[in-house]
């Protein structure tokens, strides 16, 4: 998708929202460009979740409104809404015998026409690529419910990324990754956002978040407490009161600025 | 739909054309093939009579189990074991003892459907207060399931005392008095339901992968699977007015479905309808088989279904299938 297809990418302005009666997301403004990597970054439960689904329109906000591609989320159908708008949540995917090709190609369900209920040649084609591209092509004929979860996570990250949205959000890709398969899930990602695609990725790991995003928003409490680039989002100050954690920012030779933790504060 | 799964789906066709055939061949009546040629005389006609129902039933019966196993994603998750027929069967029970005289059928199948869902609505209650796991949602079901029995036991005697028409037998379902106008309603009620279901096999497949997956899919959860519900309980409702409670059916042929077409919904759905037909003409043929040998005029097609059934079910706990493993 080419960043002129989705003007101005994904925008959330003064978003709230929760569950029942039980606000998680206090006021949330931030915007994920097309053809950018930004992630949201904070501890356990700082609301990283729940920011996901209201971006992508899975939750309903209480206040503030999310544009994808400058339409209005809560104003459109669910089908046209999951071709704005991947999401790729962070649960394993379940299945009851279905190959994990199949399970990946019905990442493009929202694609299809009305009444077809199976994925044809040219979407298990696109699914083999996708998983091709994280070294999982060995995973296609397995069944869903065998893999580890390193293995699902990998293919739910490839269920999102076949439907070739201009809008992709992932929640925690890298939770049950070796450093290997973190290493591909952000060559992934970024090979995604190379295409155009806004991609927004929540994690508790600042480190690979400083190493691969474009923009960081910090996230603490339910509310965005840093904004910008990892080196201005993430400062040692903003990351010990937020993580508990004292990093440094150190020249690496031939890669730049690398962030690393020290020491709990 | 890949080599796999159209090999398979014809074999269970060409399997419920054999059984069919075996079907309407034999019984205590001695060998009595309808001639190739020329009008079948009346226990031919009975005989065509019931294989169509048992057909009918079984496809019902598969349809309503693999529905229910894809909108939980929970290989255990059979509609006789949740309650459905159970509550289909008291819902039924209390409509005639009601009026005093076997409903139409159009009311009686009504009136069914609203007890199964009633059933399993209140199944699926029990299991959310517990965490909906896997096993939890079997528990749930045995406890519905049972109370449901007895009170359809006690319901059906007094059918049969106050009304004299068929009770307490259709605890055990039975193709033995099937008619030509029980043939109509399995066969018409599987086909139209079947057909139904198909627009849905998409979204059940989302759905099987979790509500998450489904939802940032753009199919809405609860919607799919009060669809897939409400095409169970039909199916539900159209088998137990024509035979009864035969259990277990709704377990068996969704599995071997999906050994036989693979785990794709759209596939292992439609073959589950046909070799649940397979499984309960089996049933009732061997069931008639048997009980000359066993010096009885009759044996419910339900004996056999429930001994394969539980023997089957064991087998899926000792696998670990209770902890979610798909089959």
């Amino acid at each position: 998708m080419g960043a002129d297809g989705c003007p101005g990418g994904l925008v959330a302005r003064g978003v709230t929202g929760g569950y029942r009666g039980r606000v998680v997301v206090r006021s949330v403004s931030m915007r994920a460009e097309p053809g950018r990597v930004t992630a949201v970054v904070g501890p356990n439960g700082s609301g990283k979740t729940t920011l996901l689904r209201l971006l992508a329109g899975l939750l309903e906000p209480l206040e503030g409104v999310v544009e994808a591609c400058g339409r209005r989320l809560s104003g459109l159908g669910p089908r046209d809404r999951a071709r704005l708008v991947a999401y790729v949540p962070a649960s394993a995917p379940r299945g009851l015998g279905q190959l994990v090709e199949e399970y990946v190609a019905a990442g493009r369900y929202p694609l299809w026409g009305g009444l077809r209920s199976t994925p044809l040649g040219a979407d298990i084609e696109a699914a083999r690529r996708a998983l091709a591209g994280l070294e999982a092509l060995g995973l296609a004929a397995r069944r869903v419910g065998e893999l580890s979860s390193g293995e699902a996570q990998r293919a739910s990250l490839a269920h999102g990324l076949v439907r070739g949205a201009p809008v992709l959000l992932v929640d925690e890709p890298t939770s049950f990754q070796d450093i290997r398969g973190r290493l591909l899930v952000y060559r992934a990602l970024r090979g995604e956002a190379g295409r155009g695609t806004a991609v927004v990725v929540a994690t508790h790991d600042f480190v690979l978040a400083g190493l691969y995003a474009d923009r960081v928003v910090v996230m603490s409490g339910g509310r965005v407490v840093a904004d910008g680039a990892p080196g201005e989002a993430l400062t040692p100050r903003v990351v010990g009161e937020v993580f508990g954690v004292r990093v440094e920012w150190v020249e690496a030779p031939g890669l730049g600025r690398l962030l690393v933790p020290v020491e709990p504060l | 739909m890949s080599a796999r799964g159209l090999h398979g789906f014809l074999f269970s066709v060409l399997l419920v054309a054999v059984l069919f055939a075996v079907s309407v061949s034999v019984g205590p009546a001695g060998l009595r093939a309808p001639p190739p040629i020329g009008p079948l005389d009346l226990i031919a006609w009975l005989r065509v009579y019931r294989s169509l129902a048992a057909a009918g039933v079984g496809a019902l019966l598969g349809l309503a189990g693999a529905l229910i196993q894809y909108s939980v994603s929970n290989p255990l998750a059979a509609p006789s074991i949740l309650g459905l027929p159970q509550g289909a069967l008291v819902a039924a029970a209390a409509l005639t003892l009601a009026l005093g005289t076997p409903p139409p059928p159009g009311l009686g199948l009504l009136v069914a459907s609203l007890g199964a869902l009633a059933a399993y609505w209140v199944t699926m209650a029990i299991a959310y207060r517990g965490g909906l796991s896997g096993a939890g949602l079997v528990v749930a079901g045995i406890a519905v399931s049972s109370a449901l029995t007895g009170l359809a036991g006690l319901l059906l005697i007094l059918v049969e005392s106050r009304i004299g028409i068929l009770g307490a037998e259709l605890l055990l379902g039975t193709f033995a008095y099937a008619t030509r106008g029980d043939a109509v309603v399995a066969a018409v009620s599987s086909v139209v339901l079947v057909a139904a279901s198909l627009p849905l096999l998409g979204r059940l497949d989302l759905l099987s992968y979790g509500d998450e997956v489904a939802a940032a899919a753009g199919v809405s959860p609860p919607l799919a699977r009060l669809a897939a519900t409400l095409l169970a309980a039909a199916a539900t409702a159209a088998a137990i007015y024509v035979a009864g409670l035969v259990g277990f059916v709704g377990l068996i042929a969704p599995a071997a479905a999906r050994g036989l077409v693979g785990g794709h919904p759209a596939r292992s759905v439609p073959a589950s309808a046909v070799l649940g037909a397979a499984v309960t003409l089996a049933a009732d043929t061997a069931a008639r088989l048997a009980a000359p040998l066993l010096s009885l005029g009759e044996l419910p097609a339900g004996t056999a279904t429930s001994l394969v059934g539980g023997i089957f079910l064991a087998y899926l706990a000792a696998r670990g299938a209770a902890g979610g493993e798909p089959l």
